[in-house]
């Protein structure tokens, strides 16, 4: 499943197309998503996950990231979305947004964190090595 | 110092939404979904590798 829309600066140029992937793996029989997403590169004719846009609209971006996950689990209720940050600052900050919308993320998804070898329900505070969502719980605990 | 910005057209900025839209339409159609983002689909493999080794995965 696959997504893209458009950052803008807050004067309406510097255009950069976002795309946003949910990538499928096989594990004990179930199919587990990665989600991944970054700026096009038309150079590279690739996406790139490292890039610093520099549009001040990252919260915005996010944000929009983050919707797409209702879209994807309305098609995919039963499945689980592991996600991480391409580096330790960008996990620390997906970190700090699931802080920041705590209340509006629990009712709807299951969060999980790994760390110290478990899975453990997500919990303000803890630095997990990468955070897995669900709309049910399907994993073991 | 001064943070330098460096403006260039990697990101296809001088395109029109519509022309940028159709290149990346090529790319998701002529890539392999773990080509995209492959340094994030091998922590992703690792991580779900970690997962299955510490008994955490369901099994169907």
């Amino acid at each position: 499943m696959e997504f893209t829309f458009e950052s803008n600066n807050p004067e309406g140029d510097n255009p950069v197309t976002k795309v946003v992937l949910y990538v499928p793996l096989f594990r004990q029989g179930r199919k587990y998503y990665n989600l991944e997403f970054g700026d096009y590169n038309r150079t590279t004719g690739r996406t790139d996950d490292l890039v610093v846009t520099d549009n001040g609209d990252m919260r915005k971006v996010l944000k929009t990231v983050a919707s797409t996950l209702e879209m994807f689990f309305e098609d995919f209720p039963d499945k689980v979305v592991h996600i991480d940050g391409s580096n330790s600052i960008r996990r620390a900050y997906y970190h700090k947004l699931i802080k920041d919308y705590y209340n509006f993320i629990v009712p709807l998804f299951d969060v999980h964190g790994h760390t110290k070898g478990k899975l453990e329900a997500f919990q303000l505070g803890i630095e997990y090595e990468f955070i897995v969502v669900s709309k049910h719980k399907s994993l073991t605990l | 110092m001064k943070k330098k910005k460096v403006r260039t057209d990697d990101y296809g900025r001088n395109l029109t939404t519509e022309e940028r839209q159709k290149l990346v339409e090529e790319m998701l159609a002529t890539t392999k979904p773990e080509d995209l983002f492959p340094e994030a689909y091998k922590r992703f493999v690792e991580h779900m590798d970690m997962l299955e080794r510490e008994g955490l995965l369901e099994k169907d």
